[in-house]
């Protein structure tokens, strides 16, 4: 699958492009390459630890991968009485 | 209007002619064997009045504005299509068929052939710099499991089957047919897919 990271989200690749010449229908990986998009690499998320994770994406030369990663979520304030 | 016809409405009607030109009934004034024969024997007549004419197995009539002898045959006849006369014959003009055997094409698009494809992984198509107004050209191919992928130039006009934001998109297991032609403004791409 090839995608493009937009505002830190991912955009799959439409099946139809174009440029001021031409129309690519179905595009190839090399025009989807030539267009900005990357083949979305996926790690598996880790197995249940009692941490929690949240994905984000890395962007590289080729590839964008979703990754997770460790965070402590906020505790809840008591109600106050 | 056929002989056979006329004979039947008028002819019956008639006492047979004799000699060279008698008839009888109101109409009817018989057999000649010629215009010239008609003529001599009846240089003017009575509107409704009908003879047949031999050499041309015809029937004429007197056609009274005319005040002439009219033979029925050239009634109604087409003389001329486009200002061109003569023997109409058709004529058709055998398309150039391509016949396509590897998985890919890159073409430019030629007037008056047909690119008969099997499965194609990848169409690229382009078209000639010179397009005259009688272009037109078919390109037939399968979309396969993985749909083909289609490269054309962004002033294709398309209609008809799997277009996305009126661009056709090939979808999987679909066989195509697609007609380009020159409306004389622009290329025209018509799909038609069957799955």
């Amino acid at each position: 699958m090839f995608v493009k990271l937009v505002n830190g989200h991912i955009e799959n690749a439409p099946v139809l492009l174009q440029d001021n010449e031409k129309t690519y229908s179905n595009p190839s990986t090399e025009t989807l390459r030539a267009f900005g998009y990357k083949e979305l690499v996926e790690e598996e998320m880790p197995e249940d630890d009692g941490k929690y994770y949240t994905s984000q994406y890395v962007e590289n030369e080729t590839t964008i991968t979703k990754v997770w990663v460790e965070y402590t979520p906020e505790e809840e304030s008591e109600p106050q009485e | 209007m056929s002989l056979r016809i006329l004979n039947t409405v008028y002819l019956g009607k008639a006492t047979p002619g004799t000699g060279g030109g008698s008839g009888g009934g109101s109409h009817n004034l018989g057999y000649y064997v010629d215009e010239t024969a008609l003529t001599t024997a009846h240089p003017t007549a009575n509107a409704g009045d009908f003879a047949i004419v031999g050499s041309t197995d015809t029937i004429w009539i007197w056609d009274d504005d005319t005040s002439a002898w009219v033979d029925s045959d050239t009634k109604g006849q087409v003389e001329s299509v486009n200002g061109r006369t003569g023997v109409v014959t058709g004529v058709q003009d055998s398309a150039t068929i391509s016949t396509v055997s590897a998985a890919t094409l890159t073409q430019e698009l030629a007037n008056n052939t047909i690119y008969d494809c099997g499965e194609l992984t990848a169409l690229t198509i382009t078209l000639p710099a010179t397009i005259n107004a009688d272009w037109a050209c078919q390109v037939n191919f399968t979309s396969g499991t993985t749909p083909t992928a289609l490269t054309a130039p962004n002033t294709i006009k398309w209609k008809g089957d799997d277009l996305t934001s009126s661009v056709f998109v090939p979808v999987a297991s679909k066989r195509y047919a697609v007609l380009f032609f020159y409306d004389g403004v622009n290329v025209r791409g018509i799909v038609q897919g069957i799955a």
